[in-house]
């Protein structure tokens, strides 16, 4: 056999090429790659999506795939030793980018005040690593080009490359729309991806080398792309019941490290202690802790004096999500006092007795606008201020354009987003609490 | 970043002119130890910030903010002031216990704002590279041969000089 071919329901086969690329399943194999198996891709959307229980590991294999493809394309179009250089660089980074997420993926980078790219550029650049003596075993400069090409600060890289890995319109995108949109049933996901990897084009720019751009010809297939976007953030990445199990997870952590850092006996399984205790956790601290240590930490915690903790880990693992109110409507308003608003909730969630401490039982959500919008124009040309933005080579024009000044039906969705905030708060409470946010007064 | 932050950095500069110069005042302000709590990468001109892009726009579009558009030959540039109702609110707001204490910690930084807001906007995004540089780790001579590389800019030049001693100033 001269492949490794892997089934994949989005791709049918992803396959890696035995005597070319033995390297890169050696780094597939690695502990801290497989480890990804057991990371869901969608944290605990599972408790609102049953089918989204699709892990880590397989969006990389499908990340890999993508970048394999357009690499192909590249290279049939270009046939230049800058793509023939960068080829493992980019195959490994695809591969292994989300290589430093924890349990439940993002979920628990807020509950753990960890940044999974920061994890991912040391696992990769660790020598006590499987993933590093893989990668040193292709090139010794190998890991250390991986952890920069995954560095979102690093610009040390030729633009093309990062804007492959990390863009508007990158191999991962492609691929998580796409698989989440297929394993949660929420039928957002589709837009003509393979138009999209076939279609782009190097574009020689004076100031950053090589751009990566697109034909006019693909203009639709880009609408098409962030409208899906749009709606999988709407319906998938910002479910208000995800976010509510989200919240009780959060509060369930901050709780117990409240308690931990105040002397009382949480009962830690050791690999969580170590990781709090520790200044600054090693790499093998991090990885020692899996989604089953954190389950099996919440399990332990409903039988835990701390009436709160235990209660709100039952609430956990019994799939009852706090329930979502809007904030009141500071809009026009220089200086919001959420304060004032968040104390009064207090006082009528505190009035329940059961609820204690209250602030337990509050949960502000911040939806930042660039999660409210699922693509970034460029505003103005004269600070370029998205360089990362997608763009669009016209025949008879100097410098590519960018999308959004072609396609003004893309307005409404890129148009100055807001942030909002929106509360969690038991679902006994909420009617309460909403009748409190109608009732509010608001200076004007 | 709070939206009476960015307001009374506007305030400050009276009119302020381009987004550029909007986006590097708030990081060298930050960077001088202004408690602003923006979050900035790099890009080509320097650090850019999308939450503070995204405040600007949803103050304008809020009404509290006034945005003008000019056209220039080498694009638009926008220019910023308070529109009255801001000015109404930051006068109410500042007697207020929490305006009074928020306004007393963005106080101290009013001189270095304005005189920020009179530089030329390249001068700016240069000593601001130098500034994301330096708190990168790199040690001052990495910073600036890293900018130097990354700006593509000559060295020994007086307005290299110029950047260095603004990247210095917000740093003391």
């Amino acid at each position: 056999m001269s492949a490794k071919i892997i089934r994949d329901p989005l791709y049918n086969y992803v396959s890696i090429d035995r005597k070319r690329d033995e390297w890169l399943l050696e780094l597939l194999d690695c502990a801290e790659f497989q480890r990804l198996r057991r990371i869901h891709q969608l944290g605990v959307s599972y408790l609102t999506y049953p089918g989204a229980d699709h892990n880590r590991l397989s969006h990389s294999l499908g990340v890999l795939h993508v970048m394999q493809q357009v690499l192909g394309r590249l290279r049939q179009s270009y046939d230049d030793a800058q793509v023939d250089g960068a080829r493992a660089p980019l195959l490994a980074a695809a591969l292994i980018h989300d290589i430093g997420h924890g349990p439940f993926s993002h979920l628990f980078e807020s509950c753990f005040g960890i940044d999974h790219e920061q994890w991912s550029i040391k696992i990769t650049t660790s020598e006590e690593t499987g993933a590093f003596r893989a990668l040193r075993k292709f090139a010794p400069w190998l890991p250390r080009a991986v952890g920069e090409l995954i560095d979102p600060s690093n610009e040390d890289h030729p633009s093309w490359q990062k804007y492959l890995l990390s863009s508007q319109l990158d191999v991962d995108r492609i691929d998580y729309l796409r698989r989440d949109s297929l394993f949660t049933g929420a039928d957002y996901g589709h837009f003509d991806w393979y138009r999209l990897i076939n279609t782009l084009e190097f574009f020689e720019n004076d100031q950053s080398g090589r751009d990566i751009v697109w034909p006019e010809k693909s203009v639709l297939a880009i609408e098409e792309y962030i409208f899906s976007r749009y709606y999988m953030y709407q319906n998938v990445y910002l479910h208000k019941t995800t976010r509510g199990f989200e919240k009780i997870v959060e509060a369930v952590w901050e709780r117990a490290r409240y308690l931990f850092e105040n002397g009382s006996d949480v009962n830690l399984i050791p690999a969580i202690r170590d990781f709090w205790q520790a200044a600054h956790p090693s790499v093998s601290q991090f990885l020692a802790i899996e989604e089953f240590t954190v389950l099996q930490q919440v399990q332990n915690w409903t039988s835990n004096p701390d009436k709160a903790l235990s209660d709100l880990a039952r609430r956990f693992l019994a799939r009852k999500p706090l329930a979502m109110i809007e904030a009141p409507d500071f809009s026009g308003l220089l200086t919001p006092d959420y304060a004032e608003w968040e104390a009064a909730l207090r006082e009528r969630v505190g009035a329940h007795s059961e609820f204690d401490p209250p602030e337990m039982y509050i949960r502000a959500d911040l939806v930042k606008a660039k999660h409210n919008e699922p693509y970034f124009p460029e505003q103005d040309k004269e600070e370029q201020s998205v360089p990362n933005a997608i763009r669009i080579k016209i025949d008879g024009e100097r410098v590519p354009v960018e999308i959004s000044k072609l396609r003004p039906r893309l307005r409404p969705l890129t148009d100055k987003p807001l942030s909002r905030i929106r509360y969690y708060v038991p679902k006994e409470v909420q009617n309460e609490a909403r009748k409190l946010r109608d009732e509010w007064i608001l200076p004007r | 970043m709070s939206r009476y932050q960015l307001a009374k950095i506007v305030q400050w500069a009276g009119t302020l002119r381009s987004r550029k110069r909007m986006q590097k005042m708030v990081f060298l302000l930050q960077a001088a130890g202004c408690p602003l709590d923006a979050e900035y990468g790099l890009h080509y001109y320097g650090p850019y910030s999308q939450d503070v892009a995204q405040l600007v726009d949803g103050l304008t579009r809020e009404g509290l903010l006034v945005e003008e558009v000019e056209n220039h030959a080498h694009g638009e540039q926008y220019s910023y002031t308070l529109s009255q109702r801001s000015v109404d609110q930051i006068q109410r707001y500042e007697t207020e216990p929490r305006g009074l204490e928020e306004a007393g910690k963005m106080e101290p930084f009013a001189n270095l704002a304005r005189a920020l807001a009179d530089k030329d906007p390249k001068e700016l995004e240069v000593g601001a590279t130098i500034v994301f540089f330096q708190k990168q780790g790199q040690d001052w001579p990495e910073a600036i041969e890293k900018t130097r590389s990354f700006k593509k800019l000559d060295a020994n030049t007086q307005f290299l000089s110029n950047c260095e001693k603004l990247a210095r100033r917000i740093l003391a």
